[in-house]
């Protein structure tokens, strides 16, 4: 399955949202279209994983690359709608300590309680 | 197939795997072997996790070949293996074999920190080291033709916590329409044994009989006659095993049918035309559910039960020492022991409520309560042992609760004077056995089963026990906790030896010497755990005892 990518920006968040699979053969497209995430300097960046159905080591690998860069630029970057398994891949690697993840948009917007 | 070098034992059983595709190298090609191996592995009985790994497991190593292989693979070939034991894939190709990582995962444990990941760390290859308890790779050669990958997850308890549970589990169905019967047979037959009836009468009559046996009803709502739900009410109102998960096969538009059957209790409901994944899932989350329900009562009632009941009677007893033992077994009947103080005798009673399996275990519970209240009472109005059996049968043979099972019991006067003798009152209850210097014997007291209504007077046996001889009580699980009559006898023969071996060392060494042998013989014997409650009382004159 092919993944689609598509940005939506409000105010100084960019939201992502990944449709698809993260995984060896989606990662170099949604890893291109991450290049877009960083170009109006978001104060944060949101990735909507609620129509992602696998990720793999390639998929954590991007989303790993892109929480680096944006750390670097002081620009936070946060899970929401994770489930399934990516939900459980991302806590068996603990990425869960550097990515906060958020139940739904509005929480991951203003960055209040999980879910 | 190709020959296979490792766990090829563990496969030659089963050479057949449950899941077999074959795809060519290409990232595209992996990508819809994975989603192929992901819906297979979600019909599949395995918990999540184990799927979620497995597809994994599957993606990183498949890709890794597609990517680094130097001699790139044709074709990847992945199995699947369901064993009850554990879970296999196995992944097949023809590139060039990786040496370095089968030297890595012999040698070297993988680690990983989060600051080390990127994106091309080497994460695969870690996740598979850590996702699997046993990762195997044979590099192929002139014995083997292609590069295998074994991903191996044995699992901790067998399937379901039964090892036969594939096989054994039987699901009643109950459909009028034939197509969707057949249909939802057929898929069931995956993993389950079916009954399957076309209405909910000839259904009734079938779970009356064999409830025991089913662990799961998927039952069509709407069926001429009586329908579900009268299904569903009467075996409620019956309690007819209305433990046993029930599951609806209803259509789209019956909500109002939905709602009642929710009074109802009901465990789910699967909407038709049924989908085979979802069936399969549906009746798996049920059965492992009822399944824990089910454990988590055992173990509290189990606790709970066993503290309040467990036989006991005091250290010296009117100038006699006394050591009792028991063991308990999971399922089958219960033992009782209690004594009673009176004049002019103490009053021991060691009873064998019988009963087998579970449920009986529960009743022998409540029954040895009900029994301790009303031999309380009794010897209070009368203390005589003879008197008390005799009113014990009159009232075994006219209460309906009591007669809800059968039991043997023993009373034994002792008394309070030091020159009368032991008075031991039998009904059913094996004999005592007289331990002397020269020989252990039965001491006959005998009278039938209590509650037979054969209004048969109880006598005692009279009996004085001399300094040095002991006297030995027990219940029928001692040697009869096994079916195997060859294992009974040795029992038999071996606690008459220790008795007479040992008959000047403490009663208590040798009540635990009596009760590990029992155990050792029967822990050797074929069929598991013990199948019946083990107690064993050992008695001597010891008149300096109860000032101690």
């Amino acid at each position: 399955m092919k993944s689609t990518v598509t940005i939506e920006s409000k105010k100084q968040t960019n939201i992502m949202h990944l449709d698809g699979t993260l995984d060896a053969y989606n990662a170099a497209n949604v890893k291109d279209k991450f290049q877009e995430l960083e170009g109006n300097h978001p104060t944060r960046v949101i990735l909507d994983l609620k129509n992602v159905s696998f990720i793999d080591s390639a998929g954590i690998g991007v989303i790993i690359s892109l929480y680096r860069r944006l750390k670097e630029k002081n620009c936070a970057c946060v899970l929401a709608h994770v489930h399934g398994q990516p939900q459980y891949l991302i806590e068996m690697l603990q990425l869960d300590r550097i990515l906060p993840q958020y139940a739904n948009l509005e929480e991951a917007m203003d960055g209040t309680a999980t879910g | 197939m190709c020959a296979l070098a490792i766990s090829a034992e563990s496969r030659a059983k089963a050479p057949r795997p449950d899941f077999q595709y074959t795809c060519a190298a290409t990232l595209m090609d992996v990508e819809h072997v994975r989603e192929a191996l992901d819906i297979y592995l979600g019909s599949a009985p395995i918990p999540k996790e184990i799927r979620h790994n497995f597809v994994l497991g599957f993606m990183e190593w498949a890709t890794n070949l597609v990517q680094h292989a130097l001699e790139k693979p044709h074709k990847i070939e992945v199995s699947f293996y369901l064993f009850t034991d554990k879970a296999e894939l196995v992944i097949r190709d023809d590139g060039s074999p990786f040496l370095e990582f089968a030297d890595q995962l012999a040698n070297q444990p993988l680690r990983k920190e989060i600051n080390d990941m990127g994106e091309e760390g080497g994460l695969g290859l870690y996740l598979l080291a850590h996702l699997f308890e046993l990762c195997f790779y044979n590099p192929r050669s002139t014995t083997l033709e292609l590069n295998e990958l074994c991903l191996s997850y044995p699992f901790a308890t067998p399937l379901g916590g039964d090892p036969f549970i594939l096989q054994q589990q039987v699901v009643a169905l109950v459909e009028d329409d034939e197509i969707m019967r057949t249909l939802t047979k057929m898929y069931l037959e995956q993993q389950y044994q079916v009954v399957d009836f076309a209405d909910a009468e000839s259904a009734w009559a079938y779970l009356r009989e064999h409830a025991a046996h089913v662990s799961l009803i998927l039952c069509d709502v709407t069926l001429p006659g009586m329908d579900g739900l009268q299904l569903r009410k009467k075996l409620l109102q019956e309690d007819v095993q209305s433990r046993i998960p029930f599951l609806f096969l209803t259509r789209h538009s019956q909500p109002e049918m939905e709602e009642k059957a929710s009074e109802l209790g009901i465990d789910g409901y699967l909407t038709k035309p049924v989908e085979p994944r979802q069936l399969l899932t549906t009746v798996r989350r049920s059965l492992l559910r009822a399944e824990q329900v089910r454990q988590s009562i055992t173990h509290e009632l189990d606790q709970r039960l066993t503290m309040t009941l467990e036989p006991q009677i005091p250290d010296h007893i009117n100038g006699f020492s006394c050591a009792l033992r028991t063991q308990e077994a999971s399922a089958g009947g219960g033992d009782v022991a209690f004594c009673f103080e009176h004049q002019p005798e103490h009053l021991l009673f060691l009873g064998d409520v019988m009963g087998h399996g579970v449920t009986a275990k529960y009743f022998a519970h409540a029954y040895a309560g009900y029994l301790y209240g009303m031999l309380r009472a009794m010897t209070e109005q009368d203390g005589q042992a003879e008197h008390i059996m005799q009113q014990f049968d009159r009232c075994l043979s006219m209460d309906a609760f009591l007669q809800q099972s059968m039991m043997t019991l023993l009373i034994m006067g002792m008394p309070t004077a030091p020159d009368k003798p032991l008075r031991i009152v039998s009904a059913g209850h094996p004999p005592p056995v007289l331990v002397t210097e020269k020989q252990c014997r039965f001491i006959k007291a005998g009278g039938p089963m209590a509650g037979l209504s054969l209004e048969h007077p109880y006598e005692a046996t009279e009996l004085t026990l001399e300094p040095g001889q002991r006297l030995f009580l027990y219940t029928d699980g001692l040697f009869e906790s096994t079916s195997n009559l060859h294992d009974q006898k040795r029992c038999r023969q071996q606690v008459f030896q220790i008795l007479q071996d040992m008959r000047t060392e403490p009663l208590d060494l040798v009540a635990d010497t009596i009760m590990q042998t029992q155990s050792d013989i029967f822990k050797s014997s074929p069929e598991e755990g013990l199948q019946d409650d083990v107690t064993i009382i050992l008695l001597e004159h010891n008149p300096e005892g109860d000032s101690q």
